[in-house]
């Protein structure tokens, strides 16, 4: 099973910095909503470009975060949606919205939100 | 280990009916976490190696008397123990927040000693969880993959 977030990866990585970390996942967290959306809206809709795209992009930054089970998840549905095969696509998401609840949370452990001033 | 050792993680874990409270509950954590024991382990462990900072960048809020940073490192520290039902932790880091909050510091010091007296406890809690097996019930789906497997399975039936 992929974990949630490979930490000893994405620190090395970054070269230690977890200051950098912290910023990437506040950044992660705060698009997160609207990655979502997208990709939902396209299973929805039965839109298979607009799901390959989303899912794209949601796999590009869980990509970045070493967060390999929301990646993985993310590349199948990408994968749907170029195929133009969306017959799983409801459960796939099913399976997004679980690991993303669990890198929300792996994120939140790990990263507290910074401070504006 | 010695038993002395292993008997005192036993009572950190373990709910405890008579005696005072224990520094982590593990019914409830599998509660919170829905029974998903290797989340639980991973979760754990990003805590453990997320204290360190978490703490000192509470420590240098109330060193600097930044109020608004306090309260922020208070609450989400607070929140991340939460998830682990830890209460000594909760209240402890609860304070920090309110005096961050309230823009009073004047106990900040005391109450960062004693914040980082239970986040020892807790990390020595969830060490000890870690070495522990925990159980895993087998009417729960706890793992993804097996969910979307029975998601896909259930369609194909109907």
């Amino acid at each position: 099973m992929e974990p949630t977030i490979n930490l000893p990866d994405i620190l090395e990585r970054l070269e230690d910095d977890h200051e950098l970390l912290q910023e990437l996942a506040q950044l992660f967290l705060q698009d997160l909503p609207l990655r979502l959306v997208e990709i939902r809206d396209a299973v929805a809709s039965r839109n298979a470009r607009a799901l390959q795209q989303s899912a794209h992009a949601l796999k590009g930054s869980a990509g970045n975060l070493a967060a390999g089970a929301v990646f993985e998840v993310s590349k199948r549905l990408e994968q749907m949606g170029r195929e133009g095969d969306l017959t799983h696509s409801d459960e796939a998401y099913a399976l997004l919205q679980i690991e993303v609840a669990r890198l929300t949370v792996a994120l939140q452990t790990l990263a507290a939100p910074q401070s504006s001033n | 280990m010695t038993v002395a050792h292993a008997t005192e993680s036993a009572d950190i874990i373990d709910r405890s009916d008579t005696a005072g409270p224990s520094v982590i509950d593990r019914g409830a954590i599998l509660e919170h976490f829905e029974n998903d024991v290797d989340f639980v382990r991973e979760i754990a462990e990003l805590f453990i190696a997320a204290c360190p900072r978490r703490l000192s960048a509470i420590h240098e809020a109330v060193l600097g008397c930044d109020t608004k940073a306090l309260q922020m490192a208070a609450h989400s520290l607070r929140g991340s123990a939460s998830n682990f039902g830890a209460l000594a932790v909760v209240t402890a880091a609860l304070d920090l927040e309110k005096m961050g909050r309230e823009g009073d510091l004047r106990h900040a010091r005391q109450a960062c000693e004693k914040l980082e007296q239970e986040i020892a406890r807790l990390k020595g809690a969830l060490a000890a969880l870690l070495q522990c097996t925990l159980e895993r019930s087998p009417q729960r789906l706890s793992d993804p993959e097996e969910v979307y497997e029975a998601l896909c399975k259930k369609k194909e039936s109907n």
